[in-house]
């Protein structure tokens, strides 16, 4: 059912009153609609729940709803001293509390000043970021001042909608300063990457109805209660949009309880389906046993140290995994998705079968550090270090996207292979550390052939992470430092003295300022 | 009487040489008339480098011929790779013969080739290529276009300079050349100006009016049957004060550094990486890595290990090498041998006449990494290939020791019944088999089919696994073969 109950203009009878009852008596004694009056109430009482259920009028719904206006501005990855453009944008959010908004994180991202307003008010509200959750897209934002909760509503979160059945997308689209609302079917369910961090994968729901700009943040209705938040559209096809089911929306308001936010944690393991009668004769696979074989158990992640490559999983918590990797009572959810709604801490708990043998293994869920770097990143500071011009950063997605933008896409090899294999690659302990532009000075114009590198060692020592490499390089007492890059045997030697120089002249001719 | 005989035998032999070695030396102008330059037309079919068991599409190639004798074209290399049909027609003459291919040099782009019929060269006269090469001049390009006669357009030679050519590995040789012009550089003459002789043949011409000359000198080294050397080392330029200081170097005038040794090659057991190079045969080498050439003036230093100009030569002779070395000059010499194809992991430039090699294992197609196969993905293959490959392609192409194998990879799975566990695979490198590390398509081949186990156990190097009984692998390959019409389980 629709969960807007619409409101008809109703024309004034204005028939007299007798001759209306007589009308009503000859109609009753027609028995054709004699028997669809009794249908009607048989129908009735056979389905009484959707007579019950909280239908609220618009003029309530609009209560709940505000436009968000934000302006904002990012730092620049690729010159990590400059900060981009101002730039205002609008977004949608709701009222999931008599005072909390809950909003997209992306509406709110990088923003410097945002402000609000519920339908009808002519006055703008100033707000502030209580929580901000980018893994999933998720933000509960508070207005300081009581006048805008006067005459609110807020809304109640309902569960995962029906396929096929009919939801109402409200919101704020295109800019507009008037309230919107479209409708859309329900036409999938599934796990999908969330576009504001590009890595994270959590549940979506699919409507065919289009999530404009400025619909972001705007609940998705269905009988009166949330069931999800317009967040995403597909570029792929027309009319389109993407909703945060209720789900996250109550990992996220759960994670929050404690006053911080921890986000998702990850299991860290490859795995492949075992479709192959052969594989499984091999590793002494019963063949009434379902269930996927482990490929890699990644660094620092939760079952590092608990699982194995050969490991055959097939049951988490208890629930059945099918061959291809899917929940058995489903056969729809990865069973990923069991993980998926785990907070640090929480007990994972496998059934496998290891050399031949069935055991059952639990550890603790825990979030993996390599993610960070994979992940879209919003309002941070991009940490640098520059010595004799060259411009050392920690390898992450932000950088990359600004690095291909600038037309650095020749000879980076290295640096995009090391970044989409990071999460193999890496030990869990050090992070990658690129050489990916230099300021020209003469000091570095020979420089070229390290740009787009990844520093391994320096004097000798394996560099961890970016702090580490400034370390060494404040440490060091040797006249020339020796950088050596992964992939490539000659070293990169610098006078340090002579770097150390140049770098205060660099400065003044970039205006650089800080680090 | 009998040491008579002996001694008029010696003096003979000697006359002959010596006449010999002047006629072979003499240069010789090319009339404008003359019938030397041959219309070359071959058809070529590629291989299909992602799908090795087959073969593009036939396509025809048009190119210039030069008449050298003996029933002998030289012809550029690039025309003739994976060629099935080679015609050419002389100068106003109707009738078409048809050759073969006799030899070929990557590195220096060329190819001969010989008619099949013995009379074809009836009438034809053969083009000499000397050592001069006469730097800066005027030249003239003479090309033969349909069914017109000869056509000759002028050209300014302009320098002498070193660089690996368009598909080669070894730098050669090259003479920059302008023109007003448009030139197609698909193997024409280039001929002096005035005197007529002979300097070289045009290998490539670009939109920007360059070209570049193949010179004389080492196209006659090639029609000789001699092999190129190699140095067997890559430099980088020394030129930064800080690293020339950390590698002990007082002057600041001289020394390249040594950055890549090639194993087997000339090189190797004789520089080391991070040597500086000082001198070579008594030059001194500049920071960027040029000499002074008494003729041609500034050079590369490849010039003094690759150039087959009589003049300067070094092929067949030890070079003498000054290097520094941890921070002491050290005196070298080293024997100059050709290229060793074995230090090339992955091959990259041309295919140079290498058909991609597969195995086909439980309709599982493996391949050995080549440049090729990756280009082969259209304009955009850097952004569309796999990440791990590309890089190693990038930064692997030549072993770092000779113990180093070719990148084996799993290219893709043909989809059957029997290995659908496996079909999302693709672009994987494979590390072992039953435990072994894989080197090549050969010893993978050889691990399969002297397996002693039951099972056989793929392990790629993300750890992503494969288990096929042995009796399963050749059951799938014939489903495959007849799936998909795949000729062979492998093409080597």
């Amino acid at each position: 059912m629709p969960a807007i109950s619409e409101k008809k203009a109703v024309a004034p009878n204005m028939v007299d009153s007798n001759k209306l009852m007589q009308k009503q008596k000859k109609i009753l004694l027609s028995p054709f609609l004699f028997a669809s009056t009794i249908l009607f109430f048989i129908r009735l009482f056979l389905n009484p729940l959707s007579a019950e259920e909280p239908r609220q009028s618009i003029d309530e719904i609009k209560k709940s709803v505000v436009q968000i206006r934000v302006f904002s501005q990012a730092k620049d990855p690729f010159s990590p001293w400059m900060s981009s453009g101002i730039s205002a944008s609008t977004g949608s959010g709701f009222l999931i509390s008599k005072n909390r908004i809950l909003t997209n994180a992306h509406v709110v991202s990088n923003a410097k000043f945002m402000e609000t307003q519920r339908n009808n008010q002519t006055e703008w509200y100033e707000l502030k970021v209580l929580f901000i959750a980018h893994d999933c897209d998720l933000a509960l934002l508070e207005v300081s001042d009581p006048k805008f909760y006067e005459d609110s509503n807020y809304l109640e979160l309902g569960s995962l909608p029906e396929l096929a059945s009919p939801v109402d997308i409200i919101g704020y689209p295109i800019g507009g300063s008037k309230i919107s609302v479209s409708r859309g079917i329900v036409s999938r369910i599934e796990q999908s990457t969330y576009a504001h961090s590009q890595i994270d994968s959590h549940l979506v729901v699919q409507v065919d109805a289009a999530i404009n700009p400025g619909n972001s943040g705007g609940p998705a209705l269905q009988d009166g209660k949330v069931v999800g938040v317009a967040f995403q559209a597909s570029t792929k096809g027309e009319n389109i949009g993407y909703i945060i089911p209720t789900a996250v929306i109550q990992h996220f308001l759960k994670d929050i309880e404690d006053g911080i936010y921890h986000g998702y944690v990850e299991l860290g393991i490859q795995t492949q389906p075992s479709y192959s009668e052969s594989h499984r004769k091999y590793y002494g696979i019963p063949s009434v046993e379902e269930g996927v074989f482990i490929t890699k158990v990644l660094k620092a992640g939760s079952a590092d140290g608990y699982l194995k490559p050969g490991d055959y999983l097939t049951a988490i918590d208890g629930r059945k995994i099918g061959r291809n990797g899917n929940l058995l009572e489903t056969n729809s959810i990865d069973f990923l998705e069991v993980v998926d709604n785990k907070f640090a801490g929480d007990e994972i708990r496998f059934d496998l079968i290891r050399d031949k043998k069935k055991i059952n293994v639990k550890f603790p869920a825990k979030k993996m550090i390599q993610m960070e770097n994979q992940r879209a990143r919003y309002g941070v500071n991009y940490d640098y270090l520059m010595f004799g011009g060259h411009i050392f950063q920690t390898v992450n997605r932000d950088l990359l996207e600004a690095w291909s933008k600038n037309g650095q896409t020749q000879g980076g090899s290295l640096l995009v292979y090391r970044f989409y294999d990071a999460t193999t690659l890496s030990d869990g302990q050090s992070e990658d550390v690129v050489l990916y532009r230099k300021l020209p000075h003469p000091i570095n114009s020979n420089s070229d052939f390290y740009l787009n590198m990844v520093v391994e060692f320096v004097n000798g020592t394996k560099v961890k992470n970016l702090t580490h490499l400034k370390e060494l390089f404040q440490s060091a007492t040797e006249k020339t430092i020796r950088i050596q890059f992964y992939g490539i045997q000659l070293p990169m030697i610098l006078d340090r003295e002579e770097s150390e120089k140049a770098d205060l002249e660099i400065k003044k001719s970039y205006h650089l300022t800080g680090n | 009487m009998k040491f008579l005989n002996l001694m008029y035998r010696f003096v003979f032999v000697l006359f002959f040489l010596f006449f010999a070695g002047f006629i072979h030396s003499k240069s010789i102008p090319v009339g404008m008339t003359d019938a030397s330059i041959l219309q070359v037309k071959v058809t070529v079919q590629y291989p299909h480098f992602i799908q090795p068991w087959r073969n593009k599409n036939p396509e025809v190639r048009q190119s210039t011929g030069i008449y050298i004798g003996e029933n002998k074209i030289i012809i550029p290399a690039q025309a003739v790779y994976f060629y099935t049909s080679i015609e050419i027609k002389k100068p106003d003459s109707l009738k078409v013969f048809t050759a073969e291919l006799e030899r070929l040099d990557p590195d220096l782009g060329l190819a001969i080739l010989k008619f099949n019929d013995p009379n074809a060269s009836k009438d034809l006269k053969a083009v000499t290529f000397s050592n001069e090469v006469f730097l800066p001049g005027t030249g003239l390009v003479m090309e033969s276009k349909d069914q017109r006669s000869l056509e000759e357009k002028k050209i300014r030679m302009i320098r002498l300079d070193m660089e690996a050519y368009a598909s080669g590995y070894v730098e050669l040789p090259f003479i920059e050349i302008q023109s007003e012009e448009k030139l197609d550089g698909v193997g024409e003459l280039i001929v002096d100006v005035s005197s007529r002789i002979p300097q070289g043949i045009l290998y490539q011409f670009k939109e920007n009016n360059t070209g570049r000359v193949i010179p004389t000198f080492s196209i006659r080294h090639f029609i000789d049957g001699k092999n190129f050397p190699f140095k067997g080392f890559r430099f980088k330029p020394l030129i930064d004060s800080a690293t020339r200081n950390h590698y002990g170097l007082r002057k600041d005038d001289l020394g390249v550094l040594v950055a890549e040794i090639y194993p087997g090659s000339s090189a190797d057991g004789v520089l080391q990486l991070e040597d500086v190079l000082l001198e070579v045969s008594n030059f001194k080498i500049d920071p960027k890595g040029y000499f002074d050439h008494p003729k041609f003036g500034k050079l590369n230093v490849s010039y003094l290990f690759h150039n087959t100009n009589d003049t300067d030569s070094s092929f067949g002779k030890k070079i003498k090498i000054k290097v520094f070395r941890n921070k002491k000059p050290v005196s070298l010499e080293l024997d100059l041998k050709p290229i060793p194809e074995s230090a090339i992991r992955i091959p990259y430039g041309n295919s140079r006449f290498q058909t991609p090699k597969y195995l086909m294992l439980a309709g599982i197609i493996f391949q050995e990494l080549s440049e090729q196969y990756l280009t082969e993905h259209g304009n955009q293959w850097r952004n569309r290939v796999s990440k791990e490959l590309l890089y190693l392609n990038d930064f692997y192409r030549i072993k770092r020791n000779s113990k180093e194998g070719k990148v084996v990879f799993l290219s893709q799975v043909l989809p059957l019944s029997g290995n659908k566990a496996y079909h999302t695979a693709h672009q994987m490198i494979l590390k072992t088999v039953n435990g072994v590390q894989v080197q090549s398509l050969e010893q993978l081949q050889t691990l399969i089919s002297e397996s002693g186990t039951p099972y056989v156990h793929f392990v790629m190097s993300d750890g992503f696994e494969m288990i096929f009984k042995k009796e399963e692998i050749q059951s799938l390959n014939a489903e495959a073969k007849q799936s998909f019409q795949i000729q062979r389980d492998s093409n080597f």
